[in-house]
């Protein structure tokens, strides 16, 4: 069994030789000590090595505009989540629909189909990242846009569908160019925080779930599994979210609330699977490799066998030694 | 009771042009350059005369039953016939919407129909498609409450259609809540503004939803029928 | 009068900023917030009074029910926008101290994280419960927190870190703010953090929510 069938059976709820593994995606601080470490030079010999069967291809640089323009154009003076963009002060609808929204003819998918050529027999994850939810946090600031929820709800529903509409369209291009070449439709949205979802189940029911239902159906339509990528607890939304169609969720924050394996197990176990769970905000960083050996161990028996190991949050940063890595990787494949 | 209003964007109503040309009875090669520079025109015009305002309620759970009528807290509400009731088995709760393009629309194609039929034709056909398009985003919003409520949704039905008396639009509208003012109806059955629709949407936890098809239903003048005969 | 005093903290509590505002929709067309705020200073209330029984207890209710799950994240900032609303027309009795508030906090982000929207919702619910917030904002150094606290050497710290990264940054804040002011408390927020690493790095305390800790300062006073 490849590394491509193991992970497509995990998602699937059907049987495999063993639990998956996914690296995750290190911060670019974090690469350096990594080949330090083991003696790698690409980021594919280190995936190779510790025998990573997930790869995460996403075409972050598909959209060209003739004057270099961004996606969206947000105009935000600053990177802070409350930071509002251009629509930090709209309360007419009229603005919404007079900005510059991204035209989906400018999109190319012909290098990322050929980096998808050479992927290899491993999962692919992949078409545009998606994630509709924070693009709103971004345009509005998030305290804006969640306060408009209430005061403002035309405008909001207004912006989100421009941004829902921009991106059916562009996995659509993008699934009809790449077609089989990709697995499982990989999108992400932080819905939760340390202690539980950030807006209210009612608000998640208006403003998330009708327009989250239409990405799931455009992935289904292409025959993707489901990939769900929130940080955070959620909870509270997953069985809404499974209705919807999430096959697999990422990245199981192991120390958020409620997002520990034995719970996930009780609630979720045999209608979704699960892709993480090792919990980064505190084992990865302080613990040892027999506490990691230890808790993979622990989490292939909870949640196995439809479990892809992982990093409770892909971006793994520098503070985490490469010796848990490596015993996390090795791990997996022991018994 | 669920009470959501909701004033949609008019971009996010606006049909294709294609779609407005197969309204309109073309298909699409066939179309002639001036009615589609007509028809550009037109659409750059439609925020201007478009308010959109829509909303609907959900009766409370398991407030209603069905058999060969539609009862409400055990009292006769609505009759829609057989085709309809065939639908709605297993229904346990409605949801009531309204949707509206606004009054100025209709001053619209009033005003333009003294100048130019054809143009307000366009408009006609656009302003309809709009407001079906306007109930397909509370559909989905339905559904999504629906969903959240262990439930699932019926197709749509209104009043005057698929044998349904239109007579018993006055018996939706007592449904509706006092805020929902956007919407006159008349003695005579009529909407004011005329670009509205009313409808309901059963719900219930065993409800199973048939796609839409014509073959319910023997109105063989029924503008669906034609429509789909049309897009052909 | 206490009647207005209750309307003001209902106004608070579920966001009803002012009249014209349209949230929440039962409401709509009614007084806010402000103009309770407003009638009561025609009335002679005083302006403690408005703040300790009609703010703070509005405030006070929206904070519980954020830490009980109640509530999420939409709902406290729509009542903060409620309380400020209403605190504009107090600015002059807390520039001429008329009114006395419980004291002062400097808040801020650490150095090299961004994230800031548990730091401002921390912000809101202590203003809201009578504290004179001063918030330096995302990545700020210990250099910052001590400039402030040399400006206001009487405050409370608060500190807030999302990554596992920029905790470390918090040791080094706590350390130098303890050797300059070893009688200033220091508190810690933020996802990752726990009691036993406050404890380790020489913090006075870690809390979980907003409420936890207005409810521990205001116990301390």
């Amino acid at each position: 069994m490849n590394s491509r069938e193991r992970i497509t059976r995990i998602l699937a709820g059907e049987k495999a030789d063993r639990c998956g593994f996914w690296l995750g995606n290190p911060h670019p601080d974090s690469w350096a000590g990594l080949h330090d470490y083991f003696g790698t030079s690409t980021e594919e010999e280190l995936r190779l090595l510790l025998k990573d069967d997930f790869r995460w291809i996403c075409p972050w640089n598909a959209y060209q505009h003739p004057e270099g323009k961004p996606v969206f154009d947000m105009q935000r003076p600053g990177k802070t989540l409350s930071e509002g963009g251009v629509f930090a002060d709209t309360i007419n609808i009229d603005e919404v629909e007079s900005f510059n929204w991204p035209q989906p003819e400018y999109l190319d998918f012909t290098g990322y189909k050929e980096t998808l050529e050479n992927a290899g027999d491993f999962y692919r994850a992949g078409g545009l990242w998606s994630p509709f939810f924070h693009e709103a946090c971004d345009i509005f600031g998030m305290e804006n846009y969640f306060l408009k929820m209430y005061t403002h709800p035309e405008v909001v529903h207004a912006v989100t569908q421009h941004l829902i509409d921009y991106y059916l369209a562009a996995n659509r291009l993008c699934f009809e160019e790449c077609g089989d070449l990709i697995d499982g439709f990989f999108f992400g949205n932080d819905f939760g925080s340390q202690h539980d979802i950030l807006v209210s189940p009612a608000l998640f029911t208006e403003f998330i779930y009708p327009y989250f239902r239409k990405l799931t159906e455009l992935g289904k339509e292409y025959h993707k599994q489901i990939i769900l990528h929130s940080c955070g607890s959620i909870f509270r939304v997953m069985n809404d979210l499974i209705a919807l169609g999430v096959d697999a969720f990422h990245p199981l924050q192991a120390k958020a609330a409620d997002m520990d394996a034995d719970t996930l197990k009780q609630h979720f176990s045999g209608k979704v699977a699960f892709i993480g769970a090792i919990d980064t905000q505190d084992l990865l960083v302080n613990g040892s490799p027999d506490d990691v050996i230890k808790e993979v161990n622990r989490i292939k028996s909870v949640l196995g066998p439809s479990v892809v190991i992982s990093p409770s949050h892909e971006a793994l940063l520098p503070d985490v030694p490469p010796r848990n890595i490596e015993a996390m990787a090795k791990a997996v494949a022991g018994k | 009771m669920i009470n959501k209003t909701f004033r949609f964007s008019t971009e996010s109503l606006l049909p294709d042009i294609s779609l407005i040309l197969i309204e309109m009875g073309y298909s699409i090669p066939l179309a002639d350059h001036y009615l589609s520079d007509l028809i550009n025109d037109t659409l750059q015009q439609v925020r201007k005369h478009t308010r959109v305002q829509a909303g609907f309620i959900m009766l409370p759970k398991d407030s209603i039953k069905t058999q060969s009528n539609i009862l409400f807290e055990n009292r006769l509400l609505f009759e829609p016939g057989s085709i309809i009731m065939s639908q709605l088995q297993n229904v346990t709760s409605l949801a009531v919407f309204l949707a509206t393009l606004g009054s100025d629309f209709d001053l619209w194609i009033k005003f333009v129909q003294q100048i130019d039929m054809l143009q307000a034709f366009v408009i006609d056909t656009i302003g309809s498609l709009m407001v079906e398009k306007a109930v397909d985003l509370l559909e989905e919003q339905i559904s999504m409450q629906a969903m959240i409520r262990a439930e699932k949704c019926t197709n749509r039905f209104s009043p005057g259609y698929c044998q349904w008396l239109v007579d018993e639009q006055h018996q939706l509208f007592h449904l509706l809540p006092a805020d929902f003012d956007w919407v006159k109806l008349q003695p005579s059955c009529l909407m004011t503004p005329l670009k509205s629709i009313s409808g309901i949407i059963g719900l219930g936890k065993n409800v199973i939803k048939i796609p839409y098809h014509c073959a319910f239903c023997d109105n063989k003048s029924c503008y669906r029928r034609l429509k789909n005969r049309k897009g052909q | 009068m206490e009647r207005l005093l209750f309307d003001l903290s209902i106004a608070i509590e579920r966001g009803k900023e002012n009249e014209t505002s349209p949230y929440p929709p039962d409401l709509k067309g009614k007084p806010g917030a402000y103009e309770f705020t407003s009638r009561l200073l025609e009335m002679n209330c005083p302006p403690d009074t408005i703040l300790k029984q009609g703010m703070m207890p509005g405030m006070d209710r929206i904070g519980k029910k954020f830490a009980d799950g109640i509530v999420f994240i939409p709902e406290i900032l729509i009542a903060a926008k409620a309380m400020k609303a209403a605190m504009t027309l107090l600015k002059p009795y807390f520039d001429n101290g008329a009114v006395l508030r419980k004291g002062k906090v400097i808040i801020g982000t650490v150095a090299g994280d961004l994230h800031d929207i548990g730091k401002n919702i921390v912000c809101m619910v202590l203003e809201g419960a009578g504290w004179e917030v001063f918030d330096l904002g995302v990545d700020v150094t210990k250099e910052k927190f001590l400039a402030s606290l040399n400006e206001h050497p009487e405050s409370i710290i608060c500190m807030s870190a999302l990554l596992t990264t920029t905790m470390r940054e918090m040791e080094k804040s706590v350390t130098t703010i303890k050797q300059a002011f070893p009688q200033t408390k220091i508190y810690l927020g933020g996802a990752p953090l726990t009691s036993d690493f406050a404890d380790k790095i020489g913090a006075d305390g870690y809390f979980p929510d907003p409420h936890s800790l207005s409810k521990h300062l205001t116990g301390n006073l």
